[in-house]
């Protein structure tokens, strides 16, 4: 018997735990609720437990304690299947997600699972293809691409799937600037086009959590802060005592504080027309 | 020990119709105890020229000068080149995936006793190089696959450490850290250079290049098209898109164009730009 | 290392290649066992044979199939081929009535030696060819389908079908990413040291060692990873799964069938025509009808 909850969240966890052995919590009991359409990030060190929470929320792996919720729908063993049809997750290596052996065949990989129609596939195919810039490379095989050019392949997997919620275990950590760039202009397209689409991004990049809605902190498996980012990666203290480094806007913001310059820009440009201002 | 690169060019499968110059007439000089940063996209060659260092690769014309040791297409029956090998150290990205021994001691010990040292003095000299990475005793005898990725890095590079190079490359070190490892894997390798080796590291993180290089190289397209010090590459840079200026430099050339008299060359960190606000200011 | 260019998958546009893999399968196979069957007199299966060369190198041409690579490959066989004759010819079998060819010393070569032999050469060239076309003009993928649904009636006996067609094309994909992965834990391994290429048993073992351990975890860490990203895009190997490459056949299909079955089943009404005590005499059947008439062959 599962419960449901009279909640809004469109995902919402309660008390997880999880640790591989006996012995070593890796989850140690948290909570909190994202909400439909946010872009959520969650920041942590490596080693804080970011991609065994990931794997948690679609179920790849089961939780010791507490209780995961969809749209107020406990996850347990009767409700995983069709709720894990709710989720995508990309993952960090982008060759050891690309399946198939050209572009148009990984992309088509989650259609087939599903028993998607023959005859609408190729359709959906390229409107996805499209959708992340790689339509010219249908028939492109894995060793010729980019690592970007495979991520952005694996997001169009994902999204035709037409999850509810999407989430990015570390998806550029190992790309090069380039690749970086391109995959996270797709991603912030992909949200502002889907506003219905909620995106959980794990990263341990500071910069790349400017862009959400709000910044979850995990540290040794624990939610350790929460908030909006322009508030909480202000607190230089407990960044740094979480091992994580500011954002060089606040960073700068905090050092022209201490010469009389107050400025509370989140650009570049702006930072600089508030230093100019100050003349 | 430095490195002379005279006139090198390289070509990947030759006399097939996927034939791609991947060097182009390269030529520089690194010096002793040096701290270079050799940049450019992905593709530009960077790899390709570090290989040809310790002579895993054999340029078709051109050579590279290491000490005494010559790398060219002449040279390239002479078996002496592996004795190349112990006087420059190539750490390659994700070294971690070249680990392959029972235990952390022993693979450290590996690249010794190919050299033909014996078993103890390897065990020995792999013992100082986990220290200098920050792996203490508890982990000599532990398998390196149950290390995390991060630790099971360190023990690559203390392989490559533990044989005592004069120069070390290093092929993007911290692709896939978080900040906070980043640095400290960088600061180890500064001290590295303190402790009178050259290092040359292939990357494409900017911020790496502002804070520990005295030298840089840029590459593009298999050619070299930028010789000189992190400031004068960021100013030269400023135009080209490809590369992600450090956000101080941004901030640097944005007060610039606004009309701030700021000396580009002199800002190293953050705090240097402080100090031209101050001085600013002051007028 | 990553340069082994036979038989490897040539992205042309020709008739052969648009034929279904399944079909081209079926009509290799077809094509192979009627090059088995020998007839009594040797001039005879010589014409026979010739009919199956020239038919060979027309689907060689239109495949366009790079001949160059073929012969570079046969000459790499040459040491195999002078053996094999040097076995019939010098090894007394029962020939001893036949024709000799020339003598040297005592002993006698026969003609039918060199026919024999030469007849096993050309069968083996044949087959190697025939091969070469079959990979040339046909997709990896397309082959493991094409596998997948010969091997689909096996499922009423619980043959796992599915499962290995999925992990052949699998296979198949990370094969260059494989091949790039052995070269950078090469190059890692020289770095410190090992050498791949000089050394006594011992120090090549433990250079082997160092090669393959790297590559078995990390094949080991990726299929991990593999597994969870399928499962959570909702693979499941026993379930229903529609495709998005379907092999189709079509009216290029049928015309190959009928040409290639057609001389399969020409060949067969000439075998059973071929009798001992009435041999088939196609040289004679032949001629016969441009009026002529050979004798004594």
């Amino acid at each position: 018997m599962h419960a449901i909850m009279p909640s809004m969240s469109k995902l919402e966890i309660k008390n997880l735990s999880f640790s591989y052995d006996q012995e070593h919590l890796v989850i140690d009991d948290i909570s909190f609720a994202v909400e439909k359409g946010s872009f959520v990030c969650l920041l942590g060190h490596n080693g804080s437990g970011k991609s065994t929470l990931a794997k948690l929320i679609v179920g790849l792996l089961d939780k010791k304690g507490g209780q995961i919720f969809f749209d107020g729908e406990e996850m347990d063993k009767k409700t995983i299947k069709k709720l894990q049809t709710k989720t995508a997750l990309v993952f960090q290596n982008p060759d050891n997600q690309f399946i198939g052996s050209t572009v148009e065949d990984d992309i088509a990989f989650g259609l087939e699972n599903r028993q998607f129609p023959h005859d609408k596939m190729q359709e959906e195919i390229n409107l996805f293809a499209d959708s992340v810039n790689m339509l010219d490379y249908l028939k492109k095989e894995p060793i010729s691409l980019s690592g970007g050019q495979k991520q952005r392949v694996a997001l169009a997997g994902a999204l035709i799937l037409r999850p509810e919620i999407l989430i990015l275990d570390e998806a550029t950590s190992m790309l090069d600037p380039k690749g970086k760039s391109t995959v996270r202009k797709v991603i912030d397209r992909i949200h502002k086009e889907n506003p219905e689409l909620t995106i959980i991004s794990i990263t341990h990049d500071i910069d790349e959590t400017l862009l959400a809605d709000k910044v979850y902190i995990l540290s040794h498996g624990k939610l350790v802060g929460s908030g909006e980012p322009q508030e909480i990666l202000r607190d230089r203290k407990m960044l740094l005592s979480l091992k994580l480094e500011q954002p060089f806007i606040y960073r700068f913001e905090k050092k022209l504080a201490d010469m009389g310059i107050n400025s509370r820009a989140e650009t570049i440009e702006q930072l600089a027309e508030d230093i100019w201002a100050s003349r | 020990m430095g490195i002379k690169i005279e006139n090198v060019f390289f070509t990947y499968q030759k006399k097939t119709s996927n034939s791609t110059l991947a060097l182009d007439d390269i030529s520089f000089a690194i010096n002793d105890n040096d701290f270079v940063a050799i940049v450019g996209e992905t593709g530009s060659g960077k790899s390709t020229l570090a290989q040809t260092f310790n002579a895993l690769l054999i340029p078709d014309k051109g050579q590279v000068v290491v000490d005494d040791y010559i790398v060219s297409y002449k040279n390239r029956k002479n078996r002496k080149v592996k004795n190349l090998r112990k006087h420059i150290g190539l750490v390659f990205q994700f070294p971690e995936y070249q680990l392959f021994e029972e235990t952390v001691e022993k693979d450290v010990a590996f690249g010794v006793k190919n050299f033909g040292a014996k078993q103890e003095e390897a065990l020995q000299k792999a013992h100082e190089a986990l220290n200098k990475v920050g792996l203490d005793e508890s982990y000599y005898k532990r398998p390196p696959f149950e290390l995390s990725g991060g630790e099971r890095r360190k023990v690559a590079i203390a392989g490559i450490l533990a044989i005592d190079p004069d120069i070390l490359v290093f092929d993007e070190p911290t692709v896939g850290f978080d900040p906070s490892s980043a640095k400290d894997l960088m600061n180890m390798i500064c001290d590295f250079h303190k402790n009178g080796k050259t290092i040359i590291v292939i990357t494409h993180d900017m911020d790496l290049v502002r804070r520990y290089a005295n030298k840089v190289f840029m590459m593009e397209k298999g050619k070299l098209v930028f010789e000189g010090t992190p400031s004068e590459l960021f100013m030269h840079v400023r135009n080209y898109d490809r590369l992600d200026l450090p956000q101080v430099i941004k901030l640097a050339l944005a007060l610039k164009e606004k009309g701030m008299d700021i000396d580009i060359s002199k800002i190293r960190h953050s705090d240097d730009l402080i100090e031209e606000i101050k001085k600013w200011r002051a007028e | 290392m990553a340069s082994m260019t036979f038989g490897r998958y040539t992205f042309k546009e020709t008739y052969v290649h648009h034929l279904d893999a399944r079909n081209k399968i079926f009509l290799m196979i077809l094509f192979m066992v009627g090059i088995f069957f020998q007839f009594h007199l040797w001039s005879t299966s010589l014409i026979l044979s010739g009919l199956y060369i020239i038919v060979l190198i027309a689907i060689m041409i239109i495949s366009k199939i790079n001949f160059f690579q073929l012969f570079k490959s046969l000459a790499g066989m040459w040491m195999f081929i002078i053996i094999l004759m040097a076995i019939y010819i010098f090894i007394p079998n029962n020939n001893y009535y036949l024709p000799t060819a020339f003598s040297i010393g005592s002993l006698q070569v026969k003609w039918d030696a060199f026919c024999q032999s030469g007849y096993i050469v050309m069968r083996l060239v044949l087959m190697l060819a025939l091969t070469m076309v079959l990979t040339s003009t046909t997709k990896p993928m397309d082959m493991t389908y094409a596998f997948e649904w010969y091997m689909t009636p096996l499922k009423v006996v619980r043959f796992p079908a599915h499962e290995i067609a999925m992990t052949l094309s699998i296979a198949l994909r990370f094969i260059p990413t494989l091949l790039d992965e052995t070269e950078r834990i090469m190059k890692a391994q020289a770095s410190r040291g090992v050498d791949f290429n000089h050394g006594g048993l011992f120090k090549r073992f433990g250079a082997v060692i160092a090669l393959i351990i790297p590559l078995f975890v990390s094949a080991l860490e990726r299929s991990e990873e593999l597994a969870n990203a399928m499962i959570v895009r909702g693979y499941d190997p026993r379930a229903k799964r529609t495709r998005y490459r379907l092999l189709r056949f079509s009216w290029r299909d049928i015309i190959a069938f009928l040409l290639i079955g057609g001389l399969f089943a020409g060949i067969i009404v000439l075998f059973v025509f071929d009798k001992k005590d009435n041999p088939l005499d196609l040289v004679n059947i032949i001629s016969s009808w441009f009026g002529y008439n050979v004798v004594g062959f």
